[in-house]
């Protein structure tokens, strides 16, 4: 008979998940208008402690979380844990004359640690992250007139929906060559659909409109790899608090299948597949961590990726930039101590993060800064439900352009327990 | 509450908090509408709009005998076109009476247009169908040689009479008698079939059994009695199934014309080259533009709206098979000979492909209840402002 204790965590995540997943269904058609370039919007999920500590994390070492910033931080998992979040995110939209507030709710990821050799530091972790999002809803405006012996006018509407997304299949392995050294690797394979169409609206009578649909299936591997240094105490004693890691993840050529589907008031039309590619540039992040306390934490992480090195299909499109992204966030982890008091048992985290987006329609570069908070519930044993809000701003109105307003909140389920373990009890 | 309660009951409660909290703040987002759209120098996407004008590039007219089953039947002759009428009241509907004499046997056709010289002569005579037949397959080439007796069984010769005249025409007793007889195994009671004489010079078209008044049918009005003794009875019969065939031949003589004529089945095919247009355009609007010869059109007083209909062709088959959904084409309004005809529809397949063309028929309202004709000039009219036109304006993705 299996403990008390380890069901209900797992009763939890399987209902937890769950909702995640209805979320997704039940959540409004929201997102960015800015997801129409390039793969759209791309997504960091280092995790829900990562995201309440400024989307930090390569420098740290959590044995309680499964760290996605960084494979080389896996080596401190002792125990098989399964990690899978849900993803709020809100954007206050305003092009300066007009406003609206579209949300939705996502999967956000989900990831299974299991350690074959803790010694070792031999872990092996595979499961799903996002890696990009399209969600964008507007409409546009045209006129065609000829004015002559037989005048014709015809106005439109266009209307632009982008919807899709880029998901990131993981399977990746840590170890621990020495004590403070650790180095990771994961195969990625990305996948997914991105869908964009236009439906032309007529607005006199006599007309007919249609819908353009441009399907792209999109898939291809890249592969990261991490180091991390948990602790520089080796070089000398005052630096002891520190560790550093670093994360490169290589260029990714994603193999994309095309087509265009129309659908007209009378009969619907498909053009045939076109087989093209997208070049995805590599990336790199470095991040520092340091252990101030026994519970207090603070990290700080740099990422990059020169999108100006992308390759859609030779050339690289216009209104995108090299990107970065800094953060600096801190935690103040919840006592371990079973006879604590609850409220001490909490994890508090927060964090600020800038980021130079890869977006720049028209030479207008869109950044975003956010600050973000954080709480960790211990659900039962090294169980832990984490939230993660964040608030923050991209972009301006200033050349007819969009600023965001982001409201983000991430829900992650983080659930443990001993496999291969043979409990007496049992 | 102890801090060990809250330890138990904690995770549970904040488990619900999180679902709670997320599904009510997804449910918080506004619906994205055209009202609240934001305007963005982003890289949407526009359509380019084009707009053209093409001239047919090829036509043809075509006799293709339909099945009328209207609810007018037509008799009689005008110039070279002929009508018969082919009825049969069910003969489930007659009594078994093997020895009962037939004193008379009336059948009463009740007018309702005419067609043709409005002075002239209607003059028919009756004869006994030798096949089966049904009112939803019979054509012109099924009601010919070998498909009725010669021998008449009854005539009847009239002028023209007002439009709702009743005719009236005696059919041979003998034959009717016929009807009474109990049936067998090898029954011939296919009905008779009335045929326009020689001398016949106009159409008359009378209400069918599918007339929703009983008194507009066509009846049969039978005088029987005993043969032994004096009673008579009185009997008249109005159901039954019954059609008309029609034809016209050497309709086609002037070659810069294309014939629709009604009551037969000729009807125009008609191509257009729209192979520039790129696929997967949207065909915005295409209009058919003919112009009606109004010499050589011959229309009734009783057609009240002489519209045409336009159907896409399927196949290369002749005849063509024709896309089922039905474009109506009318005179332009502020014009006198102009017929506009919508075929969006049309043009949007042939972008996809393949292009078998138009096919143009009389409208449905009329083209199985009477003989007329409209004729419409083709791409080889003399003056090529008469020629068909198609103005299409179509976009595409930029």
């Amino acid at each position: 008979m299996l403990k008390r204790q380890r069901v209900l965590p797992f009763l939890t995540a399987v209902l937890g998940l769950s909702a995640a997943w209805f979320g997704t269904a039940v959540a409004g058609s929201g997102g960015s208008a800015y997801s129409i370039l390039g793969i759209g919007d791309i997504r960091y999920a280092p995790g829900s402690r990562g995201a309440g500590m400024g989307y930090t994390g390569i420098g740290l070492a959590p044995s309680l979380y499964i760290n996605a910033a960084s494979p080389a931080s896996w080596f401190r998992i002792d125990r098989t844990r399964l990690e899978g979040a849900a993803l709020y995110e809100g954007f206050n939209s305003t092009d300066g004359a007009r406003s609206r507030y579209l949300a939705r709710l996502d999967f956000h990821g989900a990831l299974l640690a299991i350690p074959i050799s803790p010694s070792d530091g031999l872990v092996l972790v595979g499961g799903f992250l996002p890696y990009s999002q399209v969600g964008y809803d507007t409409y546009t405006t045209g006129l065609y007139s000829r004015v002559g012996t037989d005048t014709v006018t015809m106005g439109y509407r266009l209307h632009h929906i982008g919807s899709g997304g880029i998901t990131r299949a993981v399977l990746g392995a840590s170890c621990a060559p020495a004590q403070a050294f650790s180095v990771g690797a994961s195969l990625n394979y990305m996948f997914g659909t991105l869908s964009r169409s236009s439906e032309q609206i007529p607005v006199q009578s006599g007309f007919s409109g249609g819908t353009f649909t441009s399907n792209q299936s999109i898939s291809g591997l890249n592969f990261t790899t991490g180091v991390l240094v948990s602790t520089l105490g080796g070089i000398t004693e005052s630096l002891r608090p520190l560790s550093l890691g670093a994360v490169v993840t290589t260029r990714a050529n994603l193999h994309t299948i095309d087509d265009v589907t129309y659908d007209y008031t009378f009969e619907r039309d498909t053009s045939a597949a076109q087989y093209k590619r997208i070049g995805v540039p590599f990336s790199f992040g470095v991040g520092i961590g340091y252990q101030a306390s026994e519970r207090w934490t603070i990290a700080v992480d740099y990422t990059a990726q020169p999108w100006s090195e992308s390759d859609f299909e030779g050339a690289t499109p216009a209104g995108i930039r090299d990107s970065y992204r800094i953060g600096i966030g801190a935690e103040r982890a919840g006592s371990r101590e079973s006879v604590a008091p609850w409220l001490d048992r909490l994890s508090y985290r927060l964090g600020f993060t800038f980021h130079q987006t890869y977006f720049n329609p028209g030479g207008h570069p869109v950044d975003e800064w956010a600050v973000t908070a954080g709480m960790a519930f211990p659900l039962s044993g090294e169980s832990r439900l984490n939230v993660a809000a964040e608030y923050g701003s991209r972009g301006a109105t200033e050349g007819g352009l969009i600023r965001d307003r982001i409201f983000r909140m991430t829900f992650s389920l983080n659930i443990s327990d001993l496999w291969f373990v043979r409990y007496e009890e049992d | 509450m102890t801090d060990r309660g809250r330890r138990k009951t904690m995770p549970a409660f904040l488990s619900a908090c999180a679902i709670v909290m997320a599904l009510a703040a997804a449910g918080c987002s506004e619906e994205p509408t055209e009202l609240n759209a934001l305007t963005a120098s982003l890289p949407h996407g526009d359509v380019v709009v084009r707009d053209t004008v093409i001239t047919a590039t090829g036509s043809s007219t075509y006799r293709q005998f339909e099945v009328m089953d209207g609810a007018i039947n037509l008799l009689g002759k005008t110039g070279n076109y002929t009508a018969l009428t082919a009825m049969n009241f069910y003969p489930s509907l007659f009594p078994a009476r093997d020895t009962a004499l037939i004193h008379s046997a009336r059948l009463k056709l009740r007018c309702i247009t005419w067609h043709g010289d409005s002075t002239g002569t209607f003059a028919f005579s009756v004869h006994r169908i030798l096949k089966v037949w049904s009112q939803t397959t019979l054509i012109w080439d099924s009601a010919q040689t070998g498909f009725y007796e010669s021998a008449s069984q009854g005539s009847s010769l009239t002028g023209a009479g007002p439009d709702t005249q009743v005719v009236t025409v005696s059919l041979d007793t003998a034959f009717v008698r016929e009807w009474f007889m109990t049936p067998t195994s090898t029954d011939t009671r296919y009905g008779f079939v009335l045929v326009p004489d020689p001398s016949c010079t106009i159409v008359r078209g009378f209400t069918a059994f599918d007339s929703d008044s009983t008194h507009l049918q066509p009846q049969l009005e039978i005088i029987a009695g005993s043969p032994t003794g004096p009673s008579r009875d009185t009997a008249t019969y109005y159901q039954g199934i019954d059609t008309f065939v029609g034809n016209i031949d050497n309709l086609t003589t002037d070659p810069q014309l294309l014939y629709l004529h009604a009551g037969v089945g000729y009807r125009a095919s008609m191509q257009f080259d729209v192979s520039f247009i790129p696929r997967g355009a949207v065909v915005n609007s295409a209009e058919l533009l003919l112009q009606r010869d109004p010499v050589t059109s011959r229309v009734s007083k009783f057609t009240a709206d002489t519209a045409i209909v336009a159907q896409t062709i399927y196949t290369s088959a002749q005849p063509p098979v024709l896309d089922i959904v039905t474009q109506d084409g009318r005179r332009k309004a502020g014009t006198a000979f102009t017929f506009s005809t919508d075929v969006r529809r049309s043009v949007q397949l042939w972008v996809h492909g393949p292009n078998y063309g138009l096919a143009l028929r009389p409208s449905l309202e009329f083209e199985f209840v009477a003989p007329d004709l409209l004729t419409f000039y083709n791409e080889r009219a003399s003056d090529p402002l008469r020629r068909p036109m198609l103005k299409i304006i179509y976009s595409t993705p930029l």
